[in-house]
């Protein structure tokens, strides 16, 4: 399944030229011209990236994006603008906007933040994905790992041997593909 | 200004109008110990006509060395307090009234300490002598203090003209010789009459009358005046009258104190006026500033959508024609390159006649006029399809290019909503009132969508496929520039009317 491109803005013209944009570099492209019709219309769009208008009719781009967090919709949000004043950007990315370009933005700039956005959403998805593999003994020792508690901490916390830490420890690298304690953080960094 | 005073001697040793200690205190106030020298050579030289300085006794000398140090101190204390010159405070009003009559009481102190340290004076009138010499200073200085001030100040300014920049109105001169009028009047009535001179502070009614209405210098003025009428016909005419001396000198003090007092609290009123027009104006430029702000960011959402297209599409074509994408594909690409410029053009020649019109200056505008002028330019209108009503002859006051396009936008608005242009009647009327001339466009189109009405004057919102939506947020900026609005109304449930409200213009001919 390729990766998808959800375009929102009420200039229709724009919508149908990113539209034949990124249809032509091999993304699935979605388009919707209100905040309330991709609220309304919404689906699992799998590896997908929204761009948003800022200045929309009815809801705008900024209130939808806290809609989505409220939501705990992680898709990675741009925001388009014709005019982005420095507080609403600072706002935006605050809160967790992808990244903000101003109108009129060249069709390579756009592919480039847009091509950085999903490899990062991948990721945080595989991720994700990969803790849901582990049994809750070892999602515990993970959590504790985390936070930089030695094994013998862990085995106190948890009122287990160190040698069962161990053991859990071994298991759970395995199933993440981890190779040392710096690659344990990297994904939880990633997937919580 | 010693050898003036002496005109108005009304007893041995007592002045009714003494304000030679007053000049002192304004040239030290305004000059600092600098003054002290000119101070005493003034005091010497203001007795020569009596006797000549080296004649002069030592008591004299004394008595010209107290005036100098006593009011020259006055003088430097009211430099410490920084009393305005203008007395444009209550609290300068209080202050220098307060510390006017401590260094008058000071001065009269130190003369009754030396009358009786030289045994010049029989012990039993001391007291007497020494309240004339309170009185006496105390009134003389209140009098003259502040048309002294005014006048200093009036010979730094560029303002070469007495009567606005000691009333700022023109006729108050005028109504400065009411009080001058009232005081004969008063005094030649009353006080000549026996048995009537209680009545002697009525003179204070026009002093406080002219204060309060026209501040702390007129009032002072009015008070100089009035102390003058009335010393001046208690002198030559009243021959010694009803009123004991001092009591007219406190009278006089009296005056003296209402216009100071009256007239600083006036002045204070009207620097808070003044205050609250600036604010009001800041507050108005603000609300200016920030409307062309939100109509510049407005602009640049509008502007900036179309070129994004334009440069997607050229983007692709570039990459058609790199990669050898067909003729068909490449044409698409760029006929909707074409429609995004026009798109930008169009924008562009909007903003073009809004800077046009932000050029022309503000005057005043015929109504019909402009009203005529915006139906002219469409020619797809039958005859009678808009009928105009004036009603009135006021012209507004604004921009006619500005109202033209705005008239035109509401014109255009209505005709191209409407399914049948034969059907469309659009009746125009202007009426007058409030200071305001009101333009109604009533036409009987389609009704503006209820979930649009309320904000259809917002940038963006349009009800037209392909509109930008920023017509209606211009127009009402447009007249709201030229101190007006733009407001939608449904009339019987069944006619659009939007009206135009513009400043009515104050000429009484109209045309």
């Amino acid at each position: 399944m390729s990766e998808t491109i959800i375009i929102l803005d009420d200039d229709a013209f724009v919508c149908e030229a990113l539209r034949e944009f990124f249809t032509r570099n091999n993304y699935n492209v979605v388009t919707y011209s209100s905040a309330e019709d991709f609220l309304s219309g919404r689906q699992d769009f799998g590896i997908s990236c929204i761009l948003l208008d800022v200045q929309m009719e009815g809801m705008n781009g900024l209130e939808l994006h806290d809609r989505l967090i409220d939501m705990n919709c992680n898709i990675p949000v741009i925001f388009l603008t014709g005019y982005a004043s420095v507080k609403s950007a600072v706002a935006a990315i605050q809160k967790g906007a992808h990244d903000f370009l101003e109108k009129p933005f060249s069709n390579t700039e756009l592919l480039l933040k847009v091509v950085r956005a999903l490899k990062e959403y991948a990721s945080t998805e595989a991720a994700k994905k990969s803790l849901e593999v582990l049994t809750s003994r070892e999602r515990e020792v993970f959590d504790l790992m985390t936070l930089g508690k030695s094994n013998k901490v862990i085995a106190a916390e948890l009122e287990l041997s160190v040698r069962t830490i161990e053991f859990h420890r071994k298991n759970l690298q395995a199933k993440l593909g981890a190779s040392s304690l710096g690659d344990v953080i990297e994904i939880a960094k990633k997937a919580i | 200004m010693w050898h003036f005073s002496i005109l108005f001697v009304v007893a041995p040793n007592t002045s009714a109008f003494y304000p030679a200690p007053a000049l002192l205190i304004v040239g030290t106030f305004y000059y600092g110990a600098r003054f002290y020298p000119v101070a005493l050579a003034a005091v010497v030289m203001g007795a020569i006509p009596e006797s000549p300085p080296w004649d002069q006794s030592f008591l004299s000398w004394n008595m010209a060395l107290r005036q100098v140090l006593v009011y020259g101190a006055v003088g430097m204390f009211l430099r410490y307090l920084k009393v305005s010159r203008f007395i444009n405070s209550q609290s300068d009003g209080f202050r220098l009234v307060t510390v006017l009559i401590l260094g008058a009481l000071g001065s009269a102190t130190v003369a009754i300490g030396m009358f009786n340290y030289y045994q010049l004076l029989p012990e039993n009138v001391l007291l007497e002598v020494f309240f004339t010499f309170w009185a006496g200073d105390a009134s003389g200085i209140l009098m003259v203090i502040v048309p002294m001030l005014a006048f200093g100040e009036f010979s730094k300014t560029e303002r070469k003209n007495w009567n606005y920049f000691l009333f700022e109105k023109q006729g108050v001169i005028a109504t400065l010789l009411i009080p001058l009028c009232v005081s004969f009047i008063i005094f030649d009535s009353f006080v000549i009459s026996e048995g009537h001179s209680r009545f002697g502070y009525l003179i204070l009614l026009p002093v406080i009358w002219v204060a309060a209405r026209f501040g702390v210098i007129a009032g002072s003025m009015s008070a100089l005046l009035t102390n003058l009428g009335a010393s001046g016909t208690y002198v030559w005419f009243a021959e010694g009258g009803g009123y004991a001396p001092v009591e007219l000198q406190i009278l006089f003090a009296v005056v003296a104190i209402a216009g100071i007092i009256v007239g600083s609290i006036h002045e204070e009123l009207n620097a808070v006026h003044r205050k609250i027009l600036d604010h009001q104006e800041k507050v108005k430029d603000l609300t200016s500033k920030m409307s062309t702000n939100q109509l510049g960011i407005s602009v640049l959402h509008e502007v900036s959508s179309p070129l994004q297209s334009l440069i997607t599409w050229l983007g692709l074509a570039k990459d058609s024609v790199e990669k050898g994408g067909s003729v068909k594909q490449l044409k698409n690409e760029m006929e909707k390159a074409v429609e995004a410029s026009s798109r930008v053009v169009d924008i562009h020649s909007k903003l073009r006649n809004f800077v046009a019109m932000a050029d022309n200056q503000d005057g005043e505008v015929a109504v019909e006029e402009f009203l005529n002028d915006a139906v002219k330019a469409f020619e797809n209108l039958q005859t009678g399809q808009v009928k105009i009503e004036v009603l009135g002859l006021a012209n507004v006051l604004g921009n006619q290019q500005g109202f033209e396009i705005v008239a035109q936008n509401l014109l255009r608005n209505a005709l191209e909503a409407s399914p049948s242009l034969k059907k469309l009647q659009i009746h125009i009327t202007s009426v007058e009132g409030e200071g305001k001339v009101l333009v109604h466009f009533i036409d009987n189109g389609p009704l503006i969508p209820t979930h649009i009405k309320d904000r259809m004057f917002e940038p963006k919102i349009t009800t037209k496929q392909n509109g930008f939506g920023f017509g209606l947020s211009l127009c009402r900026n447009i007249l709201e520039s030229a101190g007006g609005n733009l407001t939608y109304a449904v009339l019987q449930g069944r006619q659009n009317c939007f009206t135009m409200s513009m400043r009515q213009c104050a000429s009484e001919d109209g045309k």
